[in-house]
């Protein structure tokens, strides 16, 4: 504050404003320090997720192609069919692994010796017999003739392919050896090896070959158990919600249900695990590793997640809505059933689909339960062994073989996947039915 | 703090009020003024309310007559709003509320223990300090207090009662081309109005409005006046206000509350020219501290 | 009654302008009484100067009528008094019209006093004026209790008021007889003595004026109009009403 009009403004009292301006600068810059370290903090995390996601896409992407390789396959009646009865059974039973083992040597005529045979053999993925017995049986007009047909390659050849094996390193420490690599390009250059898209990783189950396992199993899975422990705990946590918030008295043991409730959401999910383990499958005798019990074991995880939720949701409708309702005569069932729920329905649907987000992502309790088991079967139904999702990545996250790598990630991303899914239909609920009073 | 005449002359909460327990409050304190009404809709002798331990109302007495307005002024916290709130049962909603003493609804006690609440308060409607519309259409807003209590058969009825009860408001002009619309839509004005003909629609005896302006603007605040004026040749209304302008603009009497306690009841021409009671002079004058 | 009416507002601005309309009024009957004593003054003496300074200031009463009632509207206006303060407020108002009034009398008997002397040239003799000396002292004392009494809303100063105004029309009954005998022995004095009967009146009306102002203050103090009343029984009511 320079004013030179005011020559003897230097003798006058210190003015307020002038006190104020001398510490301005320092508050600007506390404020400034203070943006900065919460923009960095939400950079450093927002840096780590997107570390995770560069990281888990980059694993996971190549899982959804597939090394094929084209080989004119003579479907020969002798070995399928040699009776040309054409029963089912008969098909089903047939030796295929001759008939693509025979148009591989075709392709490579000059390869001699058990060793080299079967190195070459090794090409192609144990899943081509069922390949060829599938295309047989579906249609059983192809015995006879040829075709060409892309055969699924082994997974070393697959990650040789992809990349993920080099080829500069010495053979010794490479599990696809030089001679391999050497039919890998010739078969390049005729153009007979290829990525494809892998339908295989969504339609097919768990599998000891990384070419040949998918998230089908896992999948279905984790849909029936969602599905069961959506209808458990919605009902019974919205009907807790409302008794809890709406209808009970205020007491000691209202508190302590209240404090119970809180306390559960914070048990580890371990813990419900082992009570699922006690309760459900040693003393109710529920068939173990199926939906059924993982539902009724998340059902009981997620109940404090809705019902915590739920009763936000319930707090939030003003109370005047309620004076309304019963100022004009209606009856407390009728004001929380005609007025209060609907009202709050956004919200409890909203902590629903945020606990069923977390039941979708939990493995803990699962693995208590048997739901860990190696299920190749896709299950059909509530009662059929099955895995879920997290679980199927536990385990494939757990396995040997190089494939699997890319495997785990790439399941990882149809997991999370869903979970965005499902909280942006979360969000999206809100913001439709969310209501301003 | 030594016991005073009032707390010995009080009757225990629970315990039955005898005549010599009146006396001796009487004797003490009593209102001032004249408590009834020559045509008396709603009768209340010695109303008690508590909440848990503290009292909150100390043996009010108070007629609302038919064709009346009765409004209740008073300080923040003097009980006018809990009094009124016990003259439709609004406060059994309350943990630790008890009401003792009588209040009487054409001659019905109506905290009988066997009268049932819902009736009630479809015969005694409330109208709250902020415009409550239900988040749901105009009309759905008016019809779902008929419709709960099977006023009308059919739908056309049901129409023309949505009808009537918004004309009754004076909302009808300005809804009757978007009674699909939300409630929520409307001005806070017109909110209030909704509320009232919400209030209406269930065919009340009594009116209770609980500060219906304190949310408006000026001139909103005189159309639900001009309103209220309108309604009285059918209902009897109580009215708390804070505004005491207010109260002497629209009420034909006038209820003093202080701490509790009713100070003075009169006509609200001479509470506002000429209170007797040192209180309500204080407080009518704006020298409360 | 020893609380100051205008005190205690929870909004002290309000004080403030209460006080300050009931200042006006009460300074307008210290002027309106001033005005008063000149005139009479000027009677009893002759002073024609000071009759005529007495005319000269009657206007300042009309411009304290106008100040006062633009007080008091703003204060209605803005304040919407109620109960004691709207009383008071009114009381006020009607006083200031009755001050005006009394002022006008003040005036009326200065011009009587220059009429007087300008026709006669010299000032009537003391016999006549004994009434105008009396009725003067008892009518200002009256205006003065009044003003008193509505300055701390004192209800037995108002009733003193009323029974002086008792006395008062007595006096003024025994001036009339009294200066009739004058007439009858002496009738050339009919002229001096109608002049003097004027003076009488307009003093007995001072009086008046000072009873409606203790009217209002019993009505600022009761919230009781006791206008057109009998003040004899009210002055008895009133008295019993404090003794029990």
């Amino acid at each position: 504050m320079s004013n030179p009009a005011t020559p003897d403004g230097a003798n006058s009292p210190r003015r307020a404003i002038d006190a104020v301006n001398a510490s301005l600068k320092r508050r600007y810059a506390a404020e400034k320090r203070f943006r900065l370290m919460g923009m960095s903090a939400v950079i450093l995390g927002l840096a780590f997720v997107a570390i995770l996601f560069v990281d888990i896409v980059a694993k996971g992407w190549p899982a959804f192609q597939q090394t094929s390789i084209q080989l004119p396959i003579y479907f020969d009646a002798q070995v399928i069919d040699p009776e040309g009865t054409r029963e089912a059974d008969t098909l089903s039973r047939a030796n295929y692994v001759v008939l693509a083992r025979d148009a591989l040597r075709a392709q490579f005529p000059d390869v001699q010796g058990r060793t080299d045979v079967r190195a070459l053999n090794a090409m192609l993925s144990p899943g081509v017999p069922q390949q060829l017995r599938e295309l047989v049986m579906a249609d059983p007009s192809l015995i006879g003739t040829t075709q060409e047909i892309w055969l699924i390659a082994d997974d070393d050849v697959d990650q040789f392919v992809k990349g993920a094996i080099p080829r500069d390193v010495p053979e010794l420490e490479r599990r696809v050896k030089d001679q391999t690599v050497a039919w890998i390009d010739a078969l390049d250059e005729r153009g007979r090896i290829e990525k494809k898209f892998n339908t295989t990783f969504f339609t097919a189950g768990a599998s000891r070959e990384p070419e040949l396992a998918g998230i089908a199993g896992a999948l279905m899975g984790s849909f029936y158990t969602l599905v069961l422990t959506l209808l458990f705990s919605f009902p019974i946590a919205v009907g807790a919600a409302l008794y809890l918030e709406e209808f009970a008295p205020k007491n000691k043991w209202t508190d302590i249900i209240e404090v119970n409730i809180n306390n559960l959401a914070a048990v580890p999910s371990i813990v419900f695990g082992l009570l699922g383990l006690a309760v459900f499958i040693s003393f109710f005798g529920v068939p173990r590793s199926t939906p059924l019990v993982g539902a009724l074991v998340l059902t009981l995880m997620t109940l404090p997640t809705i019902i915590i939720a739920s009763r936000a949701a319930l707090k939030s409708v003003p109370p005047s809505i309620r004076e309304a309702a019963l100022g004009v005569g209606a009856s407390p069932l009728q004001t929380q059933f005609h007025h209060v729920l609907p009202l709050a329905m956004p919200g409890m649907l909203t902590g629903t689909i945020i606990g069923m987000a977390q039941a979708l992502g939990e493995t803990a309790p699962l693995l208590m339960i048997g739901m860990i088991a190696f299920i190749v079967d896709i299950p059909g139904g509530f009662t059929d062994p099955s895995t879920v999702l997290p679980v199927q990545i536990f385990l494939w996250a757990d396995s040997p073989e190089r494939g699997f790598i890319e495997k785990t990630s790439a399941a990882i991303m149809v997991l999370l996947g869903f979970l965005l899914l499902m909280n942006l239909t979360a969000v999206l609920l809100r913001r439709k039915f969310e209501r301003r009073w | 703090m030594s016991t005073t005449a009032a707390e010995v002359g009080r009757a225990t909460p629970t315990g039955a009020i005898t005549a010599a327990d009146l006396e001796k409050d009487r004797s003490f304190k009593g209102t001032i003024g004249d408590i009834t009404s020559p045509n008396a809709r709603m009768v209340c002798r010695d109303v008690n309310v508590y909440y848990g331990d503290k009292q909150a109302i100390k043996r009010v007495s108070l007629d609302i007559g038919k064709n009346e307005v009765v409004s209740m002024i008073g300080p923040s916290g003097c009980g006018k709003s809990t009094f009124l709130r016990c003259l439709n049962r609004m406060n059994d909603t309350i943990p630790g509320c008890r009401v003792t003493g009588l209040i009487a609804l054409d001659g019905v006690d109506v905290y009988d223990k066997k009268l049932d609440v819902v009736p009630l308060r479809a015969q005694v409607g409330m109208v709250f300090q902020k415009p409550n519309p239900f988040p749901k259409s105009i009309y759905e807003n008016v019809a779902y207090g008929p419709r709960i209590h099977g006023l009308t058969n059919n739908k056309t009825e049901l129409d023309e009662l949505v009808e009537t009860s918004l004309r009754k408001a004076g909302l009808w002009e300005e809804v009757k081309d978007r009674l699909d619309q939300p409630g929520t839509g409307l001005s806070g004005g017109q909110q209030q109005r909704l509320c009232i003909a919400r209030t209406i629609a269930v065919s009340p005896e009594v009116i209770l409005m609980d500060e219906p302006c304190s949310a408006l603007d000026p001139i909103a605040t005189a159309k639900i006046e001009e309103l209220i004026d309108e309604l009285r040749e059918n209902y009897s209304i109580a009215i708390v206000t804070h505004s005491m302008q207010q109260a002497a603009r629209v009420s034909q009497r006038t209820a003093y509350f202080h701490l509790g306690d009713l100070v003075e009841v009169g006509e609200t021409d001479q509470i506002f020219t000429n209170p007797q009671h040192k209180l309500t002079e204080d407080y009518i004058t704006g020298r409360f501290g | 009654m020893s609380d100051d009416v205008t005190r205690g507002h929870t909004v002290r601005r309000y004080d403030e302008e209460l006080g300050k309309v009931r200042g006006l009024v009460l300074e307008m009957g210290e002027y309106a009484l001033e005005q008063l004593g000149s005139a009479v003054q000027a009677l009893i003496t002759g002073d024609a100067t000071l009759a005529r300074r007495v005319v000269d200031k009657e206007r300042r009463l009309d411009l304290f009528e106008l100040d006062t009632d633009e007080a008091i509207f703003n204060l209605i206006a803005k304040r919407q008094p109620a109960a004691v303060d709207l009383r008071l407020i009114i009381a006020l108002s009607k006083a200031t019209g009755d001050l005006e009034r009394s002022g006008d009398k003040a005036n009326q008997i200065a011009w009587c006093t220059i009429r007087l002397l300008e026709r006669e040239g010299q000032q009537p003799p003391a016999k006549l004026l004994h009434h105008v000396r009396s009725l003067h002292g008892m009518s200002s004392t009256m205006l003065e209790r009044a003003l008193e009494a509505l300055s701390k809303t004192d209800v037995d100063l108002a009733l003193d008021v009323f029974e002086g105004g008792k006395r008062l029309d007595e006096e003024f009954d025994a001036a009339l007889r009294h200066l009739m005998t004058f007439v009858m022995e002496d009738v050339t004095l009919v002229g001096l003595v109608l002049d003097m009967v004027f003076a009488l009146r307009a003093l007995e009306r001072v009086g008046d004026h000072a009873g409606n102002i203790a009217e209002q203050v019993i009505f600022v103090a009761q919230g009781r109009d006791v206008r057109y009343q009998n003040k004899e029984i009210l002055i008895e009511a009133l008295r019993r009403r404090k003794a029990s």
